[in-house]
């Protein structure tokens, strides 16, 4: 079976994790082997640092693991216990699924948000582009226009 | 060489035409020649409608040409050159009914416009080509805006009774319409050539019959000092005729200006004045455009606009006439009491949405005469007040959100696939269809509901 080591340094709530370092591994699993917090016990490879990777997936199982801890049971045995990366192994499904979230703000977004805001105000004028001009103008009103 | 014959003279006034040979009735034994100009002269009441005279053989073609004259525009004559070898007397001559009347022009359209009226014949009004017909009703229509005063027109000078006759149009009571009846009598040239149609601009909006003045302190000066004007035994004092005299802190549209001045209320000296035409003269303020931040409700949450105004207290406008949108303002001022009202308008609804009065003048005392009691209206000035604003201007006073666009903010509630989003989401429901065992699936809506952040 196949096992792929992986660096990762997104997140664990992360869906879409950013993989590197992939390191391709052949193991025999027990009968016992739990598929969701898996316990791997792998030789040493050369040229190979088990503790400087922390994800991992298992194609025949179409899981992705995270890495919790890596211990040495002697020099050539590394002890590897997993736990299921339950985001990014469904991920195809939940992007898909309908849902009702809360977000961030984005543009066309006109209802009232839950923000908290400055107490102190910012003020911004904005100027006619015409108005009263010239001198003042005295008019004098009378009865009649026959005059 | 040729000689005019009396059956060629009885051609042409069997048809009621009278022929002239080179500007000269014909007559029998007169000789012509190839190029002499033939004009037929049609009868009163005859119209040529075409006239068409034989050639002599043609030997190269071979039969004989028909040479057409040239008929008038109204008809009344027709003209040809005389080409050598054709028969005068096989001439066909076609005619009808002459319309009587006068060509209307573009030139006489034009000169009606020039002042300030419209020509209209019998109602109708006059286009180019139109006949004005003996027996019709000229009429003139002064244009919008205008009053006639006096239409005359005249005829040719009469060397015998040493005058020149003329024509008064009618004018009806309203001086916006004139007629007169063509006839015989002349008048002709004077229809086509009117030169002394009188007309001055109506202030037509002006209440009652009461006159507005742009006036300045000489012209005030002047008023008083030939205002009181002996009648008698009796001295007529003008300034009783006086509404009020207000100061506004601006300059008038010109075309709310007559052309012409006057001298107020008649008097003399130098108390010519210009006239206003409006006693409700607008102002436009102008407009202001204000455009949005960050096109969502950020731009209208925790947001006050304060409208600022010359010679008026502030206005509070709810944000959504103003944010994304443009505002109009414009000044209706009142000559008689200088108070003003403001029209307020927004590209949100496109029409006035706020209107307020105020103030905007100052009355300014004049002499008085001897029983009357100081006039001295200034108490409206506390109203609106000189608050030194000479243009609109409006104040956005924003309470800026914090962190409203913070990475971890959530602040939108949203229903939709999150396949269609990118970010940090907390999920509150979701129709979570995966093929995961039940603690699986459980921790995926634990997950989900903690907040994930999709890349």
């Amino acid at each position: 079976m196949l096992l792929i080591l992986y660096r990762t340094e997104s997140g664990a709530n992360v869906i879409n994790k950013t993989l590197e370092d992939a390191v391709n591994i052949q193991i025999t699993v027990r009968n016992d082997f739990d598929i969701i917090n898996p316990q791997l016990k792998l030789s040493k490879i050369d040229g190979v640092n088990f503790q400087d990777y922390n994800y991992c997936y298992i194609p025949d199982l179409n899981r992705y693991y995270f890495i919790n801890s890596v211990v040495a049971i002697n020099a050539d045995i590394f002890n590897f216990e997993c736990e299921c990366d339950v985001l990014e192994t469904y991920k195809a499904d939940i992007l898909l699924s309908n849902a009702r979230f809360k977000r961030k703000i984005k543009q066309g977004d006109y209802i009232d948000p839950d923000f908290e805001y400055r107490i102190n105000a910012d003020i911004t004028t904005h100027e006619s582009n015409k108005g009263f001009t010239g001198d003042d103008t005295m008019i004098l009103t009378t009865v009649g226009s026959g005059f | 060489m040729a000689t005019i014959t009396q059956a060629v003279i009885d051609t042409f006034s069997d048809s009621s035409l009278t022929l002239r040979v080179s500007y000269q009735d014909a007559y029998v034994g007169q000789n012509y020649m190839d190029g002499d100009t033939f004009t037929a002269m049609a009868d009163s009441g005859v119209s040529i409608e075409s006239i068409v005279t034989e050639g002599g053989y043609d030997a190269v073609a071979g039969g004989y040409p028909e040479y057409q004259w040239s008929v008038s525009n109204d008809g009344s004559s027709a003209t040809w050159d005389y080409v050598d070898g054709s028969y005068l007397s096989y001439s066909v001559i076609e005619t009808g009914v002459a319309v009587v009347g006068l060509n209307i022009t573009q030139e006489v359209l034009d000169a009606y416009n020039a002042s300030n009226v419209v020509l209209d014949v019998d109602g109708v009004p006059a286009s180019l080509g139109d006949l004005i017909t003996m027996g019709s009703t000229v009429g003139i229509t002064a244009l919008d805006g205008f009053t006639i005063l006096s239409a005359i027109i005249y005829g040719s000078y009469d060397p015998g009774s040493g005058s020149t006759p003329e024509w008064e149009f009618s004018i009806n009571a309203d001086g916006d319409y004139g007629t007169l009846l063509y006839d015989d009598s002349g008048m002709d040239n004077g229809l086509l050539n009117p030169t002394d149609i009188t007309v001055e601009e109506k202030a037509e909006i002006i209440s009652g019959t009461n006159s507005v003045y742009i006036v300045n302190a000489e012209i005030i000066e002047e008023i008083n000092n030939n205002r009181f004007i002996p009648d008698g035994s009796t001295t007529i004092d003008y300034g009783q005729y006086i509404l009020s005299i207000i100061s506004i802190p601006t300059q008038i549209e010109p075309s709310l200006i007559s052309a012409t001045k006057r001298n107020v209320l008649g008097l003399g000296g130098n108390t010519l004045a210009d006239v206003v035409l409006t006693d409700l003269i607008p102002v436009d303020m102008g407009s202001i455009t204000i455009p949005e931040i960050y096109n969502d409700s950020r731009d209208f949450s925790r947001t006050e606009c304060v409208l600022h105004l010359p010679y008026s207290q502030p206005v509070a406008i709810d944000s959504e006439y103003v944010i994304g949108q443009t505002l109009s303002v414009e000044y209706l001022i009142d000559v008689y009491t200088a108070s003003a009202t403001i029209n307020i308008s927004s590209t949100k609804v496109n029409e006035v949405f706020l209107t307020k009065t105020t103030t905007l003048g100052v009355n300014v005392p004049y002499a008085l005469n001897r029983t009357d009691s100081a006039n001295l209206k200034n108490s409206n000035i506390d109203i609106g007040g000189n608050n030194k604003i000479s243009k609109c201007f409006i104040e956005i006073i924003k309470n800026e959100a914090i962190l409203s666009d913070g990475f971890f903010t959530t602040s939108i509630l949203d229903e939709d696939s999150i396949i269609n989003h990118t970010g940090f989401i907390k999920v509150e429901e979701i129709e979570l269809n995966i093929s995961a065992n039940y603690s699986e699936k459980q921790s995926v809506i634990d997950a989900l509901t903690a907040g994930v952040l999709i890349k």
